[in-house]
């Protein structure tokens, strides 16, 4: 072994992958939910019985601009962040992780107002949670399985007995 | 060439994104504006407001639609403003996916027999996220300590029986007259009208016949059309061939999320 070997992976780029994909669902999940917005089309529940209730209610949007819009902004960040850290730009992977947080800390407080304020849930925001919650979990997996970048003593070529 | 391929992705899904977005919003509301010239719909129809006012507003609503609830809170503003010129007609349209519309429609068409349709109409809206929660579907878990039980159709009868005796209507005659054929007429009179003429959602509103986008309903832009209106600048008309052509079965005409919802069945009601 010696110095001009390259230097091993930090991470599984798979992840950053995954993340990257997980993003792209809910970019499109957000836009559909911005563009229902948008258009006052009646958007029907499959699996929970309040879509018009939560996306009809005054936390659906701020000030003008739907909430989906916002997460719409959030999932292609995170979805840009992702595929630069899948390149290996290292820099990508802490900022995908704040920008994760940001929209976990989101998540977590729009769940609140469905279960708490409105009463009320709706498939398309809880898929976003679920994505939402995936790609923070992935991005906890990159950082707790990621390897130490070796220092110069670990990389130096062992002396020969 | 790897160093760039990142961003060539980035700026590959952004382009996809936006167009895709572009389409779907053209798609969703780029439909031209429709006329309302169509079936008459029932007569005679609510009228609030100058008989012989410059402008009419027609609009088409859900009583357990939020959106419908604020587009309501926004008509009494806008009509108070100009009690002179506005003129505003209601066309009932529950939506399927309200499982209580049907009976805030009947409710109103009830009170509409005695006189009372308009107090009734804002006593709906104005209460709507008291008794416009859905019951809980059978696959929801319904024991989670917060929450909050929802009304049923029963329940959902009672209290409309209860906005009836504080208006004053005789309630005997309000409970039979819910059910009754004349009223189910009415409102299927109404969707008929609304199918006729492309109405797919809620709310719908045209003015002077001329169909208003969902973006102009906001309290301002929807003076900015009445304005406009008065002046003499009149949106203009849709080409023709765009609106459906009448049918026998108003479902037929909608998509399948925005059906109509089947007159109140007797053997739901609570007696």
């Amino acid at each position: 072994m010696n110095n001009s070997e390259p230097v091993p992976e930090l991470s599984h780029p798979w992840l950053d992958g995954l993340a990257a994909l997980l993003s792209l669902g809910g970019l499109a999940d957000s836009i559909y939910l911005t563009v229902t917005h948008l258009t006052g089309e009646n958007v029907t529940c499959v699996a929970s019985s309040g879509c018009s209730e939560v996306l009809r209610s005054a936390y659906a949007s701020v000030g003008k601009i739907p909430l989906g819009a916002f997460g719409a902004l959030g999932y292609f960040v995170a979805f840009s962040l992702a595929t630069l850290a899948a390149f290996g730009y290292p820099r990508a992977r802490t900022f995908l992780a704040v920008v994760v947080a940001g929209m976990l800390a989101t998540t977590l407080w729009l769940l609140y107002v469905q279960a708490f304020v409105l009463h009320a849930f709706c498939d398309f925001c809880l898929l976003s949670a679920g994505l939402t919650f995936s790609l923070a979990a992935l991005v906890a997996a990159g950082y707790l399985t990621r390897r130490k970048h070796p220092t110069a003593v670990e990389r130096a070529p062992l002396p020969e007995s | 060439m790897r160093r760039y391929l990142p961003f060539a992705i980035v700026g590959a899904v952004l382009l996809i994104t936006a167009g895709g977005a572009l389409l779907l919003y053209r798609s969703k509301s780029g439909a031209p504006l429709k006329i309302a010239t169509g079936k008459p719909g029932s007569e005679p129809a609510h009228i609030r407001g100058a008989a012989n006012a410059r402008i009419t507003l027609e609009e088409f609503a859900d009583f357990q639609c939020p959106p419908c609830g604020f587009m309501a809170a926004t008509l009494l503003k806008v009509e108070h403003d100009y009690a002179d010129s506005l003129r505003v007609v209601f066309r009932e349209f529950p939506l399927a996916m309200h499982p209580h519309a049907m009976n805030a429609a009947c409710a109103a068409e009830a009170a509409g027999l005695q006189g009372r349709f308009w107090e009734m109409h804002d006593m709906l809206f104005q209460n709507s996220m008291s008794w416009g929660r859905p019951a809980p579907r059978q696959s929801e878990p319904n024991a989670t300590p917060h929450y909050v039980p929802e009304e049923t159709a029963a329940s959902v009868r009672v209290i409309f029986e209860g906005y009836a005796a504080k208006l004053g209507l005789d309630v005997e005659r309000f409970r039979k007259d819910r059910d009754s054929e004349q009223v189910k007429e009415r409102i299927k009179l109404d969707q008929e009208r609304a199918a006729s003429i492309g109405v797919d959602r809620t709310p719908f509103v045209f003015i002077d016949g001329v169909q208003i986008p969902f973006a102009q309903l906001g309290e301002k832009e929807l003076r900015g059309v009445i304005d406009a209106a008065l002046s003499g600048q009149t949106p203009a008309p849709p080409p023709p061939s765009p609106t459906p052509a009448p049918s026998q079965n108003p479902a037929s005409a909608l998509p399948p999320n925005s059906a109509p919802a089947a007159p109140a069945s007797p053997a739901s009601s609570p007696k």
